[in-house]
């Protein structure tokens, strides 16, 4: 599985069917780590959204040398991370309409953790600082290697061991030890 | 949340209005740096230009100093004349008087060019001017002395075959130094030498010696 590389190859090429099995296979997911940062699903949705239009904007950018999640995922970090930079004003929402954001990530969560052992690890996520989160997502949820990991998180692969470590054992404090074999 | 075409158009339309925000700000940078480099281009050309007309300017002026001790703008700057031979020796420093002494080798270097060709009433074979000069050869030039007075050189004009040294000296050290000797002015400075008729040289060792 290249995670959509032969897909990119072939919307370079001029195939724009393959820029949907790209979306259709990376988007959601995408909206789903970006969330981890900026804790807001329609925020995450737009900077999903401007990810994917940096590959059409910059298409040589993107070598090959990584997967194209991978690169995705890169791309959706640092544009998330300048969101949070520059986001000034904590919206205020109504009550009213906090449902139905709720819901919305609600319905984002059941799809991408159809398994139920993933929806309680990603309930305990919560709990721990940011980077142990979002390593634990790319790892667990998302299915990247550590080096994958590491390049997303612009860290060394050591460090993601230590994170993932560390993580680790704060996870076993909240689940418990049945927890523990979720992971 | 936004379905998938939705997403799909939102992201087609974004990257159409990057890439068009791209080649308008691609445009305006060639629309500013164009004019830019062509400004520099020519302000470079015209100050080169300048600075080599300078140059020759003041090469020139070299030259011309060189030559004559041309006087500048702020008038004659020699102050002090001297003028020697085996013979005699003078030196003046009236400034007036230098001046005019300077205003008649000047003269004859600007009408009689030695280096002209035969429109002038010279011959660039210098040992015919002796033979030329003879009195009783000249037409209509005035008033000669017979040979007695002209060899001695004592009386009204310089003295045939011998060879005068003129100088004149600025307060700056400045100096311009001709040789007279029969009827051919040199510049020891050029080596440029000129035919002096007799009435410039009559003028000549008027003021002089007078």
């Amino acid at each position: 599985m290249d995670n959509g590389a032969s897909s990119y190859r072939r919307f370079l090429n001029g195939d724009e069917s393959a820029f949907d099995e790209i979306m259709k296979e990376l988007f959601d997911n995408l909206v789903f780590f970006i969330d981890r940062y900026v804790h807001d699903i329609h925020a995450a949705e737009d900077i999903a959204i401007d990810a994917f239009s940096d590959l059409v904007v910059n298409k040589h950018r993107y070598n090959f040398k990584v997967t194209l999640k991978t690169y995705l995922f890169m791309l959706g970090r640092s544009r998330a991370l300048n969101y949070i930079k520059h986001r000034k004003v904590i919206n205020f929402v109504e009550l009213t309409e906090a449902d139905n954001i709720s819901a919305e990530q609600e319905t984002l969560e059941e799809i991408i953790l159809a398994d139920e052992r993933k929806r309680v690890v990603n309930n305990a996520l919560n709990s721990l600082t940011d980077d142990m989160r979002v390593v634990v997502h790319l790892i667990y949820f998302e299915d990247l290697s550590y080096d994958e990991a590491a390049k997303v998180m612009k860290k060394n692969r050591k460090q993601v061991d230590n994170l993932l470590y560390r993580a680790k054992g704060e996870l076993r404090i909240i689940l418990g030890k049945d927890g523990e074999l979720l992971l | 949340m936004r379905n998938f075409d939705e997403r799909k158009a939102e992201i087609f339309r974004r990257s159409e209005k990057r890439i068009k925000e791209r080649k308008r700000n691609r445009n305006r940078i060639l629309a500013l740096c164009v004019p830019l480099c062509l400004c520099i281009a020519i302000l470079s050309v015209i100050y080169l230009s300048d600075m080599m007309i300078s140059s020759d300017k003041s090469n020139a002026a070299e030259d011309m100093n060189m030559a004559g001790g041309v006087e500048n703008s702020s008038g004659f700057i020699y102050t002090s004349f001297e003028i020697t031979s085996t013979k005699t020796a003078k030196s003046d420093t009236d400034k007036q008087n230098i001046e005019n002494i300077y205003n008649i080798i000047q003269s004859a270097f600007t009408v009689n060019d030695y280096s002209d060709d035969a429109e002038q009433e010279t011959t660039t074979d210098k040992s015919e001017f002796p033979q030329e000069q003879k009195p009783s050869t000249q037409k209509g030039e005035g008033v000669l002395k017979d040979e007695e007075n002209y060899s001695t050189g004592l009386v009204e004009s310089f003295s045939k075959g011998v060879a005068y040294t003129l100088t004149f000296t600025a307060d700056n050290g400045q100096k311009i130094v001709y040789t007279l000797c029969d009827n051919i002015l040199t510049n020891e400075a050029t080596k440029e030498s000129v035919f002096v008729t007799e009435d410039q040289l009559k003028d000549l060792y008027t003021k002089v010696f007078t």
